[in-house]
């Protein structure tokens, strides 16, 4: 019996290498997904190919249209970026969703706040959104506290933090915020100073892109430059790795939830200063949520996980806006997308058969 | 008496990465009779096991079962025929009582519902008919291991096993609770039960077993009747003729070494069960220390205490001339330590990171490799392709994934990064378990020059050649204590080595303390 050594011949591209395969398999996810979304759509729709074009294709129609895309874009970019700091670190923290409320209170606190606003745009903007930033970046040090020295599960602390910080945030936004005589619950207008203005006329596309990009590019270079970025990725592929190298767990778990309630926070206070007039969530937002998918389908990178929320921001904007116009189509139809899309991303089994019958094959050729 | 009950033809196993673990292994089992399977660690045994025990297939070969020849699917299945399998490591569910843990699975029920009363009745009358000490309605959590065992025990029973397959039975047990188990396997043996005794330990071997079969790098070395075969013997098939590879040649002597290494009343608990018990040592710069014995007599934890990868509990541990006992992993690296850990995968890299990311892990916050807050990563990036090509690592690239490379490639990687640091101390675990030959020399040579460069080296193998071919000075241990000590290997034999491996022979406390250098 002789068996094969461990060289691989690199000559002609093969989709069973890992990069081509891991393409192919995003490739067939979306596929997959967009046939169901389509057989969905034949159930429901009288007209179900037309319908499903122009869910693919309605947001290029005009500058506006695309423009709400980028706008959906931004705070589903900010809840990937945090979450998947988490997931490169090993945890799978969800408590983004519950900064996102509580910071968005914070930063209205500020916002509508003459007593502290200076009048000046730029600086009442960078404080407003700073201040949501930190607020986020401290409260997310209690589960890494708690998972550090206590190694309680982050999971159920963070879902369970997410509920109180939504009480809490609740509370304050109904007994301190709210402005009486409002149906449903609504802090006063935000200041126009706090606002961020919009960059790109005819559409809402708000300079909170700008901040996003600048936090896609600082995430990459704090993850793939820094030594930080290195203890985190090292500990995230094995904790007994970086425990016998010599890293020290407690103050990673702590930089790495500051960072990411700081991320989280800023995504908040950015979404509320571009796109509402005032504060008005009366239930947490859901974004950060999306933000565990966006982790998940940009795959715990800082560029995948744009992309990620620039695709699901698009089938999103495409589907709200045609809501008005089509009967059938809702943005639950998007959902479909999303949930078979992370199911099938996310599952390490998928196509992995095909792979190996192909890799065999190739084996019985090479003798 | 002579019927046999499980046959193995000529069963090879070859792993998808090219390890081949089993090779034309040909074993019968007689009915009601106690076949103990002897070898090292790694030569096979466990993969063998796996295979009758269908959680692994064999690439080739036969087993045959009452008979017939058999393809079981799944562990299910192997054990609705009749064959039950004792793992080392227990597979119990604390919370749940010992009744309830022996029927799981099969529980007597009462239309939808789990009859508990039947369950505990059943179990009570098992462990009468077998004569098992045990309340069944005790929680598992509250047993001690050799109750834990008898449940395990008790649970292959219950599903009616007539192979039971026992993997280092006796590695947990204290030796009255060992007698206990051999009393109770003889009287399963005369109810017509036939065990399968794994185990190291040669002396129980001989004394529990009808017969013995030898397995040495994958392969059967032949069946013997326990009776006609002396522990001496044994050790011999066992480890096989001793291949000339000392290292004698190509030592060089160190001018006034410093002390590099030294322990004091070690002591080491688990669970509040003794693992280390008083052990004394040094280490002197350009020597090589190696600790011999059985795996699991204490080695493990003696080393993991002493990096730092389980808390420190009793006794001192100086590098040069600072105790390191209660130092972070992190201080004790940059005091001069480093570590080839026992288990690669596990301590000793990040498989799905860059071989390059794999080489600076314990040296990424040093001026070299990093400023204040970013990577240097050109010269990380030199630094590693010159280990690479140092350690001839196979691979095209210094960012391909350390998970693509070979066990013996990964080993390189691993013993590149620790040479890196150019350590006072060098750990050296297992250093080679499980690589191909090429590497492993490679490995050892290694070693060696660091050792004729100043470094000490502290050698902990379970393989008896390394050990032998390597070092200068040699500790044997054994149930956590140092029970030899050799201050040079010349005229030392393997069976010398062997009697002290399994707990025969002792030196005295004086001989013993020759270990420690008093200056």
């Amino acid at each position: 019996m002789t068996t094969n050594s461990n060289k691989v011949a690199k000559s002609t591209f093969k989709w069973t290498e890992e990069r081509p395969f891991e393409a192919l398999r995003i490739l067939s996810s979306i596929l997959i997904a967009l046939v169901i979304t389509f057989a969905v759509l034949c159930f429901v729709s009288p007209d179900p190919v037309n319908d499903f074009i122009s869910l693919l294709i309605y947001p290029t129609k005009s500058s506006f249209n695309f423009g709400y895309v980028f706008v959906k874009m931004v705070p589903l970019c900010f809840a990937g970026l945090a979450t998947l700091l988490y997931f490169r670190t090993g945890l799978f923290n969800l408590s983004t969703e519950g900064i996102f409320y509580i910071s968005g209170v914070a930063c209205t606190y500020i916002a509508i706040n003459t007593n502290i606003l200076t009048g000046n745009s730029i600086i009442d903007s960078a404080m407003t959104i700073l201040f949501a930033a930190i607020v986020g970046g401290l409260i997310a040090l209690i589960p890494g506290y708690l998972k550090g020295k206590l190694n309680a599960d982050e999971m159920v602390i963070s879902l369970m933090m997410n509920n109180i910080l939504y009480g809490i945030g609740f509370y304050i936004v109904k007994t301190y915020l709210a402005v009486p005589g409002i149906t449903g619950t609504s802090s006063a207008p935000f200041e126009t100073s706090a606002k961020l203005s919009n960059i790109i006329p005819k559409t809402q596309v708000h300079s909170g892109i700008l901040i996003m990009l600048a936090m896609v590019i600082l995430v990459y270079i704090v993850l793939f430059k820094t030594k930080l970025g290195y203890s985190i990725r090292m500990t995230g592929l094995n904790k007994s790795f970086a425990k016998y190298s010599g890293m020290s767990a407690f103050s990673l778990f702590m930089a790495v939830h500051f960072m990411a309630g700081f991320l989280g926070g800023m995504g908040s206070a950015v979404e509320l200063m571009g796109v509402y007039r005032a504060f008005t969530w009366s239930t947490t937002p859901g974004l950060g949520f999306a933000g565990a998918l966006m982790a998940m389908l940009g795959k715990n990178h800082p560029i995948g996980v744009m992309v990620a929320a620039f695709g699901i921001s698009y089938l999103r904007a495409s589907a709200q806006l045609l809501a008005n116009s089509s009967p059938v189509i809702d943005v639950k139809l998007v959902s479909i997308v999303e949930v078979i899309l992370t199911l099938l991303i996310s599952s390490q089994y998928f196509l992995r058969k095909w792979r190996e019958k192909q890799l065999l094959k190739e084996e019985q050729k090479n003798g | 008496m002579d019927e046999i009950i499980l046959k193995l033809e000529n069963i090879t196993k070859i792993y998808p990465n090219g390890t081949v673990a089993n090779k034309n292994i040909n074993i019968e089992l007689k009915k009601g009779e106690i076949h103990s399977i002897v070898g090292e660690n790694g030569a096979g045994k466990s993969t063998l096991m796996k295979m009758i025990f269908a959680i692994e297939k064999p690439t080739e070969g036969k087993i045959y079962y009452k008979g017939k020849e058999v393809h079981f699917q799944s562990s299910m299945e192997a054990i609705n025929n009749g064959i039950g399998m004792v793992h080392q490591h227990f597979m119990l569910i604390p919370s749940f009582t010992v009744a309830q843990n022996i029927v799981l699975g099969s529980e007597p029920t009462n239309g939808a519902f789990i009859d508990m009363k039947q369950a505990v009745k059943e179990t009570q009358e098992l462990a009468k008919k077998y004569n098992f000490d045990i309340d069944v309605n005790q929680k598992v959590a509250d047993l001690n291991v050799s109750a834990k065992q008898k449940v395990e025990i008790l649970k292959t029973l219950y599903r009616d096993a007539e192979v039971i397959i026992l993997d280092e039975p006796t590695a947990v047990l204290t030796p009255q609770e060992t007698e206990q188990l051999f009393e109770q396997l003889v009287k399963f043996k005369e109810m017509g039960h036939t065990i399968v005794f794994i185990s190291h330990k040669l002396n129980e071997v001989k004394q529990i077993s009808d017969r013995i079969s030898v397995i040495r790098l994958g392969e059967t070395k032949g069946t013997y009747d326990a009776k006609d075969i002396t522990i001496q013997q044994l050790t011999e098939l066992i480890i096989g003729k001793s291949l000339d590879t000392s290292f004698d040649k190509y030592k060089t002597e160190v001018q006034d070494p410093e002390m590099i290494l030294d322990v004091r009343n070690f002591n080491y608990k688990e669970n509040n069960v003794s693992k280390v018990k008083n052990v004394n040592f040094s280490i002197k710069g350009g020597e090589i220390l190696g600790i011999a014995g059985v795996q699991g007599n204490g080695q493990e934890e003696l080393i993991r205490a002493i990096t730092g990868l389980v808390p420190f509990q009793e006794g001192t541990i100086k590098l040069g001339n600072t105790e390191i006992q209660n130092l972070s992993i992190l201080k004790k690296r940059n005091a001069g330590m480093s570590y080839i850990p026992e288990d690669r995968m596990i301590d000793g890299c990040a498989a799905e990171a860059s071989i390059q990311d794999n080489m600076i892990s314990t040296t990424y916050t040093t001026d070299k490799y990093s400023g204040k807050v970013f990577l240097k990563s050109g010269k990380i990036r030199d630094v590693s392709l010159k280990l690479i090509k140092r350690f001839s690592v196979k691979t095209n690239s210094e960012k391909e994934k350390v998970s693509s490379l070979s066990g013996g490639n990964i080993q390189k990687v691993v013993v590149a990064r620790e040479w890196s640091t150019r350590p006072k101390l060098m750990i050296a675990e297992q250093p080679t378990r499980g690589i191909d030959v090429g590497s492993a020399n490679y490995i050892h040579q290694q070693l060696v020059q660091m050792r004729n460069e100043g470094s000490g080296i502290l050698l902990v193998s379970a393989d008896l050649n390394e050990v032998m071919a390597l070092s200068d000075r040699l500790l044997v241990m054994y149930d956590g204590e140092v029970v030899g000590y050799f201050d040079s290997l010349k005229g030392v034999t393997e069976s010398d080595l062997g009697l002290y491996m399994l707990g025969v022979e002792r030196q005295s406390e004086e001989e013993l303390r020759r270990a420690c250098y008093d200056n």
